[in-house]
Protein backbone atom coordinates (compact mmCIF):
# COMPACT_ATOMS: atom_id res chain seq x y z
CA UNK A 1 0.00 0.00 0.00
CA UNK A 2 1.11 3.53 -0.73
CA UNK A 3 2.09 5.16 2.53
CA UNK A 4 2.42 8.76 1.43
CA UNK A 5 -1.15 9.27 0.35
CA UNK A 6 -2.51 12.71 0.99
CA UNK A 7 -4.83 12.55 3.96
CA UNK A 8 -8.36 13.33 2.88
CA UNK A 9 -10.35 15.44 5.29
CA UNK A 10 -13.08 13.35 6.77
CA UNK A 11 -16.44 15.11 6.82
CA UNK A 12 -17.53 16.12 10.31
CA UNK A 13 -20.30 13.55 10.28
CA UNK A 14 -17.80 10.69 9.92
CA UNK A 15 -15.38 12.22 12.41
CA UNK A 16 -18.29 12.23 14.87
CA UNK A 17 -18.89 8.54 14.22
CA UNK A 18 -15.25 7.75 14.90
CA UNK A 19 -14.87 9.94 17.98
CA UNK A 20 -18.12 8.66 19.49
CA UNK A 21 -16.34 5.30 19.82
CA UNK A 22 -13.48 6.75 21.87
CA UNK A 23 -13.43 6.82 25.68
CA UNK A 24 -14.32 9.94 27.64
CA UNK A 25 -10.79 10.32 28.95
CA UNK A 26 -9.33 10.40 25.43
CA UNK A 27 -12.04 12.79 24.27
CA UNK A 28 -11.22 15.24 27.02
CA UNK A 29 -7.61 15.21 25.86
CA UNK A 30 -8.69 15.62 22.23
CA UNK A 31 -10.48 18.87 23.05
CA UNK A 32 -7.03 20.38 22.67
CA UNK A 33 -6.69 19.31 19.04
CA UNK A 34 -8.52 22.26 17.51
CA UNK A 35 -11.46 24.57 18.09
CA UNK A 36 -13.74 22.55 15.86
CA UNK A 37 -12.87 19.31 17.68
CA UNK A 38 -13.44 21.04 21.00
CA UNK A 39 -16.86 22.31 19.90
CA UNK A 40 -17.79 18.92 18.51
CA UNK A 41 -16.80 17.07 21.68
CA UNK A 42 -18.63 19.58 23.88
CA UNK A 43 -21.84 19.57 21.84
CA UNK A 44 -24.93 18.02 23.39
CA UNK A 45 -25.72 15.85 20.36
CA UNK A 46 -22.25 14.38 20.43
CA UNK A 47 -22.38 13.66 24.15
CA UNK A 48 -25.63 11.74 23.61
CA UNK A 49 -24.20 9.83 20.65
CA UNK A 50 -21.12 8.87 22.63
CA UNK A 51 -23.24 7.78 25.58
CA UNK A 52 -25.42 5.56 23.41
CA UNK A 53 -22.40 4.02 21.72
CA UNK A 54 -20.77 3.12 25.02
CA UNK A 55 -24.06 1.74 26.35
CA UNK A 56 -24.20 -0.57 23.32
CA UNK A 57 -20.64 -1.63 23.81
CA UNK A 58 -20.86 -2.29 27.53
CA UNK A 59 -24.35 -3.74 27.46
CA UNK A 60 -23.25 -7.12 28.71
CA UNK A 61 -20.75 -5.89 31.21
CA UNK A 62 -21.39 -5.37 34.85
CA UNK A 63 -20.12 -1.85 35.22
CA UNK A 64 -18.18 0.18 37.65
CA UNK A 65 -18.78 0.80 41.31
CA UNK A 66 -18.10 4.16 42.82
CA UNK A 67 -17.20 3.93 46.46
CA UNK A 68 -17.32 6.90 48.72
CA UNK A 69 -14.49 6.75 51.20
CA UNK A 70 -13.93 8.99 54.15
CA UNK A 71 -12.13 11.64 52.16
CA UNK A 72 -12.11 10.44 48.58
CA UNK A 73 -13.92 8.54 45.90
CA UNK A 74 -12.77 5.23 44.48
CA UNK A 75 -13.91 3.46 41.38
CA UNK A 76 -13.87 -0.30 41.01
CA UNK A 77 -14.12 -1.87 37.59
CA UNK A 78 -16.25 -4.97 38.10
CA UNK A 79 -15.37 -6.35 34.68
CA UNK A 80 -11.74 -6.72 35.56
CA UNK A 81 -10.81 -10.18 36.77
CA UNK A 82 -8.65 -8.70 39.50
CA UNK A 83 -10.92 -6.23 41.22
CA UNK A 84 -8.32 -5.24 43.69
CA UNK A 85 -5.85 -4.00 41.13
CA UNK A 86 -8.55 -1.97 39.42
CA UNK A 87 -9.44 0.24 42.34
CA UNK A 88 -8.64 3.72 41.22
CA UNK A 89 -8.70 6.74 43.41
CA UNK A 90 -10.63 9.47 41.66
CA UNK A 91 -9.50 13.00 41.73
CA UNK A 92 -11.82 15.11 43.85
CA UNK A 93 -11.70 18.84 43.33
CA UNK A 94 -10.52 20.89 46.28
CA UNK A 95 -13.80 22.78 46.24
CA UNK A 96 -15.71 19.61 47.08
CA UNK A 97 -13.41 18.70 49.91
CA UNK A 98 -14.13 22.08 51.41
CA UNK A 99 -17.87 21.45 51.50
CA UNK A 100 -18.42 20.71 55.15
CA UNK A 101 -22.01 21.04 56.22
CA UNK A 102 -22.75 23.71 58.75
CA UNK A 103 -25.81 24.36 60.88
CA UNK A 104 -26.81 27.36 58.79
CA UNK A 105 -26.73 25.89 55.37
CA UNK A 106 -25.86 22.88 53.36
CA UNK A 107 -24.58 22.48 49.88
CA UNK A 108 -24.70 19.67 47.35
CA UNK A 109 -22.04 18.78 44.85
CA UNK A 110 -22.86 16.75 41.77
CA UNK A 111 -19.84 14.95 40.47
CA UNK A 112 -19.47 13.11 37.19
CA UNK A 113 -16.75 10.50 37.62
CA UNK A 114 -16.38 9.95 33.87
CA UNK A 115 -15.62 13.53 32.93
CA UNK A 116 -14.62 14.54 36.47
CA UNK A 117 -16.72 17.60 36.05
CA UNK A 118 -18.51 18.79 39.13
CA UNK A 119 -21.27 21.21 39.90
CA UNK A 120 -21.85 22.83 43.24
CA UNK A 121 -25.36 23.83 44.20
CA UNK A 122 -25.98 27.23 45.75
CA UNK A 123 -26.17 27.21 49.52
CA UNK A 124 -29.38 25.83 50.91
CA UNK A 125 -30.32 27.79 54.01
CA UNK A 126 -31.82 25.91 56.91
CA UNK A 127 -35.00 27.79 57.70
CA UNK A 128 -35.93 25.75 60.71
CA UNK A 129 -34.53 26.61 64.07
CA UNK A 130 -30.89 25.73 64.20
CA UNK A 131 -31.03 24.66 67.80
CA UNK A 132 -33.36 21.82 67.04
CA UNK A 133 -32.08 18.61 65.70
CA UNK A 134 -33.18 18.26 62.11
CA UNK A 135 -32.81 15.24 59.93
CA UNK A 136 -32.68 15.36 56.19
CA UNK A 137 -32.80 12.91 53.37
CA UNK A 138 -31.97 13.69 49.79
CA UNK A 139 -32.59 12.01 46.50
CA UNK A 140 -30.66 12.53 43.30
CA UNK A 141 -32.82 11.89 40.24
CA UNK A 142 -32.78 12.30 36.50
CA UNK A 143 -35.92 13.98 35.15
CA UNK A 144 -36.33 12.47 31.68
CA UNK A 145 -39.13 14.88 30.74
CA UNK A 146 -37.09 18.01 31.34
CA UNK A 147 -33.76 16.28 30.59
CA UNK A 148 -32.47 17.66 33.86
CA UNK A 149 -30.81 16.33 36.98
CA UNK A 150 -32.48 17.19 40.25
CA UNK A 151 -31.82 16.84 43.94
CA UNK A 152 -34.85 16.60 46.22
CA UNK A 153 -34.12 17.57 49.77
CA UNK A 154 -36.55 16.63 52.57
CA UNK A 155 -36.07 18.02 56.06
CA UNK A 156 -37.86 16.73 59.14
CA UNK A 157 -37.97 18.45 62.46
CA UNK A 158 -36.40 16.43 65.22
CA UNK A 159 -37.51 12.85 65.26
CA UNK A 160 -40.86 13.62 63.63
CA UNK A 161 -41.71 11.61 60.59
CA UNK A 162 -43.48 14.48 58.92
CA UNK A 163 -41.44 16.31 56.32
CA UNK A 164 -41.71 20.02 57.00
CA UNK A 165 -39.53 21.44 54.34
CA UNK A 166 -39.05 20.18 50.80
CA UNK A 167 -36.88 21.78 48.17
CA UNK A 168 -35.66 20.82 44.77
CA UNK A 169 -32.42 21.74 43.05
CA UNK A 170 -32.32 21.77 39.28
CA UNK A 171 -28.94 21.38 37.62
CA UNK A 172 -30.17 23.23 34.53
CA UNK A 173 -31.49 26.21 36.43
CA UNK A 174 -28.77 25.96 39.05
CA UNK A 175 -31.15 27.05 41.77
CA UNK A 176 -33.23 25.75 44.66
CA UNK A 177 -36.98 25.98 44.76
CA UNK A 178 -39.37 25.20 47.61
CA UNK A 179 -42.08 22.72 46.72
CA UNK A 180 -44.97 21.31 48.69
CA UNK A 181 -44.27 18.72 51.35
CA UNK A 182 -45.26 15.08 51.04
CA UNK A 183 -48.93 14.74 52.02
CA UNK A 184 -48.26 11.90 54.44
CA UNK A 185 -45.58 10.91 56.88
CA UNK A 186 -42.66 9.06 55.45
CA UNK A 187 -41.19 5.85 56.82
CA UNK A 188 -37.69 6.85 57.69
CA UNK A 189 -35.78 3.66 57.38
CA UNK A 190 -36.48 2.90 53.72
CA UNK A 191 -34.65 4.07 50.70
CA UNK A 192 -36.57 5.72 47.92
CA UNK A 193 -36.68 4.36 44.40
CA UNK A 194 -36.78 6.29 41.14
CA UNK A 195 -38.79 4.72 38.35
CA UNK A 196 -40.86 5.88 35.43
CA UNK A 197 -39.96 9.48 36.28
CA UNK A 198 -41.47 9.10 39.75
CA UNK A 199 -39.73 9.06 43.09
CA UNK A 200 -41.34 6.38 45.26
CA UNK A 201 -41.11 6.11 48.99
CA UNK A 202 -43.06 4.31 51.64
CA UNK A 203 -45.32 6.33 53.88
CA UNK A 204 -47.97 5.85 56.51
CA UNK A 205 -51.62 6.10 55.63
CA UNK A 206 -53.82 8.78 57.24
CA UNK A 207 -54.78 6.64 60.18
CA UNK A 208 -51.19 5.41 60.63
CA UNK A 209 -52.44 1.86 60.62
CA UNK A 210 -51.18 0.80 57.24
CA UNK A 211 -48.64 1.71 54.62
CA UNK A 212 -48.87 3.35 51.23
CA UNK A 213 -46.42 4.36 48.57
CA UNK A 214 -46.04 8.10 48.12
CA UNK A 215 -45.13 8.99 44.58
CA UNK A 216 -43.56 12.25 43.57
CA UNK A 217 -43.59 13.11 39.88
CA UNK A 218 -40.08 14.49 39.48
CA UNK A 219 -41.12 16.60 36.53
CA UNK A 220 -44.31 18.28 37.79
CA UNK A 221 -43.36 17.88 41.47
CA UNK A 222 -46.85 16.65 42.35
CA UNK A 223 -47.53 13.87 44.79
CA UNK A 224 -49.95 11.04 44.61
CA UNK A 225 -50.60 7.98 46.70
CA UNK A 226 -50.50 4.38 45.58
CA UNK A 227 -52.28 2.07 47.92
CA UNK A 228 -50.77 -1.29 48.59
CA UNK A 229 -52.72 -4.47 48.00
CA UNK A 230 -51.99 -5.77 51.46
CA UNK A 231 -52.04 -4.51 54.93
CA UNK A 232 -49.72 -5.23 57.80
CA UNK A 233 -47.93 -3.50 60.56
CA UNK A 234 -44.50 -2.98 59.19
CA UNK A 235 -42.69 -3.18 55.93
CA UNK A 236 -39.26 -4.53 56.67
CA UNK A 237 -37.91 -5.03 53.20
CA UNK A 238 -38.51 -1.85 51.32
CA UNK A 239 -38.70 -0.92 47.66
CA UNK A 240 -36.65 -2.06 44.72
CA UNK A 241 -36.64 -1.44 41.00
CA UNK A 242 -35.74 -4.60 39.11
CA UNK A 243 -36.15 -5.50 35.45
CA UNK A 244 -38.47 -2.60 34.76
CA UNK A 245 -40.82 -3.41 37.62
CA UNK A 246 -41.38 -1.91 41.03
CA UNK A 247 -41.04 -4.44 43.84
CA UNK A 248 -42.22 -4.13 47.41
CA UNK A 249 -40.43 -6.62 49.56
CA UNK A 250 -41.89 -7.47 52.91
CA UNK A 251 -41.23 -10.06 55.50
CA UNK A 252 -42.48 -10.75 58.91
CA UNK A 253 -41.11 -12.92 61.64
CA UNK A 254 -44.35 -12.98 63.63
CA UNK A 255 -46.38 -16.17 63.70
CA UNK A 256 -48.47 -17.35 62.00
CA UNK A 257 -47.71 -15.33 58.87
CA UNK A 258 -43.98 -15.93 59.10
CA UNK A 259 -42.40 -15.52 55.66
CA UNK A 260 -41.29 -13.29 52.82
CA UNK A 261 -43.60 -11.61 50.36
CA UNK A 262 -42.72 -9.77 47.21
CA UNK A 263 -45.31 -7.69 45.44
CA UNK A 264 -44.56 -6.54 41.92
CA UNK A 265 -45.99 -3.53 40.16
CA UNK A 266 -45.51 -3.12 36.45
CA UNK A 267 -45.85 0.30 34.89
CA UNK A 268 -47.58 0.67 31.58
CA UNK A 269 -49.10 -2.76 31.22
CA UNK A 270 -52.12 -3.03 33.47
CA UNK A 271 -50.78 -1.07 36.37
CA UNK A 272 -51.86 -3.64 38.88
CA UNK A 273 -50.13 -5.44 41.65
CA UNK A 274 -49.31 -9.09 41.30
CA UNK B 1 -24.52 -20.08 -6.44
CA UNK B 2 -28.25 -19.94 -6.99
CA UNK B 3 -29.27 -19.67 -10.62
CA UNK B 4 -31.02 -16.43 -11.44
CA UNK B 5 -34.31 -16.18 -13.27
CA UNK B 6 -34.27 -14.59 -16.71
CA UNK B 7 -35.56 -11.20 -15.51
CA UNK B 8 -32.90 -10.70 -12.84
CA UNK B 9 -29.39 -9.45 -13.32
CA UNK B 10 -26.44 -11.62 -12.40
CA UNK B 11 -23.75 -8.99 -12.54
CA UNK B 12 -23.23 -5.24 -12.79
CA UNK B 13 -20.41 -3.04 -13.98
CA UNK B 14 -19.17 -0.39 -11.56
CA UNK B 15 -17.12 2.56 -12.75
CA UNK B 16 -14.59 4.30 -10.47
CA UNK B 17 -13.97 8.06 -10.44
CA UNK B 18 -10.80 7.50 -12.54
CA UNK B 19 -12.85 5.63 -15.15
CA UNK B 20 -11.84 2.03 -14.45
CA UNK B 21 -14.50 -0.61 -14.88
CA UNK B 22 -15.15 -3.45 -12.41
CA UNK B 23 -17.43 -6.36 -13.14
CA UNK B 24 -19.14 -7.36 -9.92
CA UNK B 25 -21.52 -10.23 -9.35
CA UNK B 26 -24.85 -9.44 -7.80
CA UNK B 27 -24.33 -11.16 -4.46
CA UNK B 28 -21.13 -9.20 -3.89
CA UNK B 29 -22.63 -5.91 -5.07
CA UNK B 30 -25.59 -6.40 -2.70
CA UNK B 31 -23.26 -5.84 0.26
CA UNK B 32 -23.49 -2.17 -0.73
CA UNK B 33 -26.96 -0.74 -0.25
CA UNK B 34 -26.24 1.85 -2.95
CA UNK B 35 -25.45 -0.81 -5.57
CA UNK B 36 -28.28 -3.03 -4.36
CA UNK B 37 -30.74 -0.16 -4.77
CA UNK B 38 -29.56 0.41 -8.36
CA UNK B 39 -29.93 -3.31 -9.14
CA UNK B 40 -33.39 -3.49 -7.57
CA UNK B 41 -34.53 -0.44 -9.55
CA UNK B 42 -33.34 -1.93 -12.82
CA UNK B 43 -34.93 -5.29 -12.08
CA UNK B 44 -38.24 -3.60 -11.39
CA UNK B 45 -38.08 -2.06 -14.84
CA UNK B 46 -37.46 -5.55 -16.23
CA UNK B 47 -34.12 -4.73 -17.86
CA UNK B 48 -31.92 -7.64 -18.86
CA UNK B 49 -28.98 -5.51 -19.99
CA UNK B 50 -25.90 -5.32 -17.88
CA UNK B 51 -26.05 -1.98 -16.09
CA UNK B 52 -23.23 0.47 -15.50
CA UNK B 53 -23.08 2.22 -12.14
CA UNK B 54 -20.72 5.20 -12.01
CA UNK B 55 -19.25 6.01 -8.58
CA UNK B 56 -17.92 9.52 -8.98
CA UNK B 57 -16.50 9.69 -5.41
CA UNK B 58 -14.46 6.50 -5.28
CA UNK B 59 -11.03 5.95 -6.88
CA UNK B 60 -10.09 2.54 -8.28
CA UNK B 61 -7.57 1.96 -5.47
CA UNK B 62 -10.24 2.33 -2.85
CA UNK B 63 -12.98 0.64 -4.88
CA UNK B 64 -10.75 -2.45 -5.18
CA UNK B 65 -10.57 -2.59 -1.39
CA UNK B 66 -14.30 -2.08 -0.89
CA UNK B 67 -15.03 -4.86 -3.37
CA UNK B 68 -12.49 -7.16 -1.69
CA UNK B 69 -14.37 -6.61 1.56
CA UNK B 70 -17.76 -7.14 -0.09
CA UNK B 71 -16.58 -10.36 -1.74
CA UNK B 72 -15.40 -11.80 1.57
CA UNK B 73 -18.58 -10.79 3.34
CA UNK B 74 -20.80 -12.13 0.55
CA UNK B 75 -19.23 -15.55 1.17
CA UNK B 76 -20.31 -15.32 4.78
CA UNK B 77 -23.67 -13.68 4.06
CA UNK B 78 -25.65 -16.63 5.39
CA UNK B 79 -23.63 -16.98 8.59
CA UNK B 80 -24.39 -15.01 11.69
CA UNK B 81 -22.47 -11.82 12.26
CA UNK B 82 -20.37 -13.23 15.04
CA UNK B 83 -18.31 -15.51 12.87
CA UNK B 84 -14.86 -15.46 14.45
CA UNK B 85 -13.04 -16.26 11.23
CA UNK B 86 -14.67 -13.29 9.53
CA UNK B 87 -13.86 -10.99 12.45
CA UNK B 88 -10.25 -12.07 12.30
CA UNK B 89 -10.20 -11.45 8.55
CA UNK B 90 -11.72 -7.94 9.04
CA UNK B 91 -9.01 -7.05 11.49
CA UNK B 92 -6.17 -8.34 9.31
CA UNK B 93 -7.73 -6.55 6.33
CA UNK B 94 -7.70 -3.10 7.98
CA UNK B 95 -4.37 -3.56 9.75
CA UNK B 96 -2.50 -3.20 6.45
CA UNK B 97 -3.59 0.37 5.77
CA UNK B 98 -2.28 3.78 6.73
CA UNK B 99 -4.61 6.48 8.03
CA UNK B 100 -4.97 8.12 4.60
CA UNK B 101 -6.28 4.87 3.15
CA UNK B 102 -8.47 4.19 6.17
CA UNK B 103 -10.05 7.62 5.88
CA UNK B 104 -10.76 7.16 2.18
CA UNK B 105 -12.14 3.69 2.82
CA UNK B 106 -14.42 5.06 5.53
CA UNK B 107 -15.75 7.70 3.16
CA UNK B 108 -16.29 5.15 0.39
CA UNK B 109 -18.12 2.82 2.80
CA UNK B 110 -20.34 5.73 3.80
CA UNK B 111 -20.99 6.76 0.19
CA UNK B 112 -21.69 3.21 -0.97
CA UNK B 113 -23.83 2.55 2.13
CA UNK B 114 -21.90 -0.50 3.26
CA UNK B 115 -22.82 -0.21 6.87
CA UNK B 116 -20.78 -3.05 8.31
CA UNK B 117 -17.61 -1.74 6.65
CA UNK B 118 -18.36 1.78 7.86
CA UNK B 119 -18.78 0.54 11.44
CA UNK B 120 -15.66 -1.55 11.15
CA UNK B 121 -13.55 1.38 9.89
CA UNK B 122 -14.87 3.80 12.51
CA UNK B 123 -14.21 1.36 15.33
CA UNK B 124 -10.78 0.49 13.98
CA UNK B 125 -9.73 4.14 13.68
CA UNK B 126 -11.19 4.93 17.11
CA UNK B 127 -9.27 2.06 18.72
CA UNK B 128 -6.03 3.07 17.07
CA UNK B 129 -6.17 6.76 17.96
CA UNK B 130 -7.46 6.51 21.52
CA UNK B 131 -4.05 6.49 23.17
CA UNK B 132 -2.38 9.02 20.89
CA UNK B 133 -1.24 12.46 21.96
CA UNK B 134 -2.88 15.64 20.74
CA UNK B 135 0.15 16.33 18.54
CA UNK B 136 -0.06 12.90 16.88
CA UNK B 137 -3.78 13.38 16.22
CA UNK B 138 -3.12 16.69 14.49
CA UNK B 139 -0.50 15.06 12.28
CA UNK B 140 -2.64 12.08 11.33
CA UNK B 141 -5.73 14.07 10.42
CA UNK B 142 -3.77 17.05 9.11
CA UNK B 143 -5.48 19.43 11.53
CA UNK B 144 -4.20 22.92 12.16
CA UNK B 145 -4.01 23.97 15.78
CA UNK B 146 -6.11 27.14 15.93
CA UNK B 147 -5.83 27.67 19.67
CA UNK B 148 -3.58 30.35 21.10
CA UNK B 149 -0.93 28.85 23.43
CA UNK B 150 -2.85 30.35 26.35
CA UNK B 151 -6.18 28.78 25.33
CA UNK B 152 -4.53 25.40 24.86
CA UNK B 153 -2.82 25.62 28.25
CA UNK B 154 -6.16 26.51 29.88
CA UNK B 155 -7.89 23.41 28.53
CA UNK B 156 -4.94 21.28 29.61
CA UNK B 157 -4.95 22.71 33.12
CA UNK B 158 -8.67 22.26 33.55
CA UNK B 159 -8.41 18.61 32.60
CA UNK B 160 -4.91 17.75 33.72
CA UNK B 161 -5.92 14.22 34.80
CA UNK B 162 -6.75 13.24 31.20
CA UNK B 163 -3.20 14.06 30.05
CA UNK B 164 -1.43 11.89 32.58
Amino acid sequence: MVTKNRVVDLPEELMREILSRVSVKSLIRFKCVSKSWCNLINSKDFVELQLNKSKERYENEIGTFIILGATSLYSVDLNSPHHRSQIIELYVPKEIEALYPSSEYCCFALYNPATRAFNKSPKLENKMSQKEYNSRSSDFVYDCVADDYKVFDFVRRGLSKLVEETRVYSLKESSWKAISNPPLRRVRSHRSVVANNFLHFIGYSDDSRSHVIIRLDVSTQRYDIMSLPFDFEDICGGLAWLRGKLHVITYTIKQPSYGLEIWVFEYGVEETWT
Amino acid sequence: MASSSSSSLSRVVVKSSDNNLFVVNKKVASQSQLLKQCIDNMEEKGTNDVILIPLSNVTSNILTLVLEYCEKHADFADDDNNNQELKQWDHEFLKKFDYATLNSLTMAADYMVTKSLLNLCCQFIADSIKDLTVQQIRQIFDIKNDFTPQEEADIKNENAWAFR
